[in-house]
């Protein structure tokens, strides 16, 4: 069975038979010895990544144990694993789902009660991804998407994301733990800083300098999404019909 | 062919697995981009894709697809419908073809199979009704008075979860294109009701996440502890083909939420998706400079020409519930010429020259069909999908406020019962809030409509394909002829050149 669901990775009636398989026998004996299968699964699971780290049926698969199971047991490996897998591609976007999914997206883990040190922390662990490569979309997606679902405004990270907008290296010697700066070879400014910051800027009232950042975006440099951003200034300029 | 000068996606020098691919994909992507870009480099080339698929069709199935979603009604669905785009018309001897083997894989207690006595699933039933209603006709033989639907309804109502979600196939899983398929097909069969739809607003708003763009599915979490805030997780990450699935769903939803709005349940009516964030997710597949502007499935993934229209196509969707550049004025604009100025008429939230571009450079595979990316093999998918994001890209379809209205003057309430023999059984319930969906489905199904003057071709103007509905992919021809069927009604005459 193994060996049949690294060969075809893709076909996901294998996972799904999996699952069967294990509602089957941990019916059966819900005891003791149950735990420890579960384990054993997110173990393969594991080894299953380093053929196709992004596979989509595996990762939700593995979500599934996690949830429909729910032992603590299962979750403290989580984190270690996902640091595991994002130290090996920053850029791993199902790594950062599966972040986003255990931290945030499956009710509170035993440790993370308080929900305003899980924030920092994790607005600190994105913050020091995206200064390795800062182009890369996923964790300033991720950052996103729990400062969303936490209602913690934007503008909580401007300190952090300004640099990220400037095509000149910062000057300042003085290292800020809090915020680190953009690493020595980043490409900058980076797309998904600015666009951050523009959002900031609309979020303030001021939408001269949204506009201003957006346009940069548009004619310069993302000229692909020239009409989204076109469409976001009018949005922000509060011309356009839709919010 | 060199790379005219576009820029590679930023590595920050920080190079991963992902950044690597990346460039290497980008790397033979700027061997496409022609130097000079002459009109020929823009070819469609129509006929070496016909003769492709008449190869598909005429040799059956190839081996290959046997390890995929081993699929007849697919692989017949995939060929009826990109000649369809094509333009191109099946004999009676094929039509009939196509038929029996699709009527072959329907199961004795309802749906259809991926063949023969195969267990029924929702996707190759969604596969089947579409190809019969390409290919199919009333009357005896002709397919659609075959459709057992009493049983396909009873057999949807058995895959039912109660968070509103539905399993694909007994003992299978639940995924969202399951889903999709299902509301498709309800919706052509007219099997529609509210018992069918009762929590699936919910459970589809619920697949949304913190990128904006949807997820395979959903799961209703419990921790023992009653802690409500987060009632569901998303399985998996933001993907374009579960997305397209779930706006499609929500948008075939709409009849349902307006009939129980005008029905004066307005908290069932109240559940919303965050159009704004789907949006931002959506623009964001569209690949940079050395991607030809196609799209990719999922953020850091590669492009890959099916999502054309997975995620291409959902722009149409979008814009129907209300997100565009301007207010649309539901005229017919006079017909200006085609692409010109950078400042044109085109209004739509992303680039379809780029899109464009990458499908006539690096998504014509040189012997025919379309493809994935180059140097992979073209596919009878692939070019099924390729085709319906071209159509997408090059016409603008839109719902017209002036055709639903003329639709629904013509409505007669007595319909669904009185009309062809297929519409006689009294499959589903009968009741006022019933036939207020059953009217609302009919008409928001049938109220889209090309714009004359917002189609954008790039190329000649030989590449023009059909045009293909945004939530069926269909085209309006075959979608009226299934649905007058099924409903027992007429629609007014198409006053512009149908789609």
């Amino acid at each position: 069975m193994d060996e049949i669901a690294t060969v075809f990775l893709k076909n996901y009636q294998v996972w799904h038979h999996r699952r069967l398989l294990l509602t089957y026998i941990y019916s059966k004996d819900p005891g003791t010895k149950s735990p420890d299968l579960l384990l054993k699964e997110l173990k393969f699971i594991e080894k299953v990544f380093e053929e196709d780290s992004k596979n989509y049926h595996t990762w939700s698969y593995r979500q599934w144990i996690l949830s429909n199971f729910n032992r603590n047991s299962l979750w403290v490996v989580e984190i270690p694993f996902i640091e595991k897998m994002i130290g090996q591609d920053v850029r791993n976007n199902s790594a950062w789902h599966h972040r986003f999914f255990v931290v945030f997206d499956s009710g509170v883990r035993q440790g993370d009660e308080d929900r305003e040190d899980v924030l920092r922390r994790e607005i600190s662990y994105t913050k020091g991804k995206i200064s390795l490569a800062p182009n890369n979309l996923s964790p300033w997606n991720y950052l996103r998407g729990i400062l969303d679902r936490t209602k913690t405004p934007y503008e909580s990270v401007e300190e952090f994301v300004v640099p990220y907008t400037k095509s000149e290296e910062s000057t300042d010697s003085v290292v800020d733990l809090d915020n680190p700066p953009p690493s020595k070879g980043a490409q900058l400014p980076a797309v998904p800083a600015v666009e951050f910051l523009a959002d900031i800027r609309g979020s303030q009232g001021r939408i001269p300098e949204a506009t201003e950042l957006f346009r940069l975006l548009g004619d310069n440099l993302d000229t692909i999404r020239k009409r989204y951003w076109d469409f976001r200034i009018k949005e922000t300029q509060g011309l356009s019909r839709k919010s | 062919m060199g790379d005219g000068g576009r820029k590679h996606s930023p590595n920050d020098s920080y190079p991963t697995l992902t950044s690597t691919l990346q460039e290497s994909t980008e790397r033979i992507l700027a061997s496409h981009v022609p130097i000079n870009t002459s009109e020929t480099d823009y070819e469609l080339k129509k006929n070496t894709h016909v003769q492709f698929i008449a190869r598909v069709m005429l040799q059956g199935f190839p081996s290959k697809y046997t390890s995929q979603d081993a699929s007849q009604p697919w692989l017949i669905f995939w060929i009826l419908e990109s000649f369809s785009i094509l333009q191109v018309g099946l004999d009676p001897g094929n039509k009939q073809r196509a038929i029996d083997t699709v009527l072959a894989c329907q199961h004795p207690d309802g749906g259809f199979g991926g063949g023969p006595a195969q267990s029924a699933h929702l996707l190759p039933t969604y596969a089947a009704v579409c190809a019969l209603a390409i290919a199919g006709r009333p009357g005896p033989g002709g397919g659609w008075d075959e459709i057992d639907r009493d049983k396909m309804y009873k057999w949807f109502l058995s895959l039912k979860q109660p968070d509103g979600s539905f399993l694909v196939s007994h003992d299978a899983e639940i995924d969202v294109r399951g889903l999709y398929c299902l509301l498709v097909t309800a919706t052509l069969l007219n099997i529609l009701t509210p018992e069918l739809l009762e929590g699936v607003p919910e459970f589809v708003a619920a697949c949304q996440s913190y990128e904006g763009g949807f997820s395979s599915s959903s799961l209703p979490y419990s921790d023992g502890t009653d802690t409500p805030s987060f009632p569901t997780s998303c399985l998996g990450e933001a993907h374009g083909g579960y997305t397209f699935s779930c706006l499609a769903s929500w948008v075939l939803v709409q009849p349902y939420l307006t009939a129980l709005r005008e029905s004066g349940n307005s908290t069932k009516a109240s559940t919303a998706i965050n159009l704004k964030s789907l949006l931002r997710w959506m623009v964001n597949m569209q690949g940079g400079e050395l991607d030809l502007g196609g799209f990719r499935g999922r953020t850091n993934k590669l492009v890959d020409g099916c999502y054309s229209w997975w995620v291409g196509g959902c722009f149409p969707l979008l814009e129907s519930l209300g997100v565009s550049v301007e207010p649309r004025i539901d005229v017919a604009q006079p017909s200006n010429g085609e692409e010109g100025a950078w400042h044109d008429a085109d209004d739509s939230l992303y680039s379809r020259q780029g899109l464009q571009e990458y499908l006539l450079w690096a998504g014509q595979h040189p012997s025919g069909g379309l493809r994935d990316k180059p140097p992979k093999q073209s596919d009878a998918y692939h070019t099924c999908y390729c085709l319906s994001g071209l159509s997408s890209a090059q016409h603008r379809v839109v719902v017209s406020e002036g055709r639903r209205h003329a639709i629904i003057a013509l409505w007669e309430s007595s319909g669904g019962c009185t009309g062809p023999s297929a519409c006689r059984s009294p499959v589903v319930p009968v009741g006022d809030f019933t036939d207020l969906l059953r009217k609302s489905a009919f008409s928001s199904a049938l109220t889209w409509v090309e714009e004359g003057g917002g189609s954008k071709v790039i190329g000649s103007n030989t590449n023009r394909v059909n045009a293909t509905h945004p939530v069926f992919n269909l085209t309006n021809t075959h979608l009226e002829g299934i649905m007058m069927h099924f409903y027992g009604q007429k629609v007014p005459p198409r006053t512009r050149t149908s789609i």
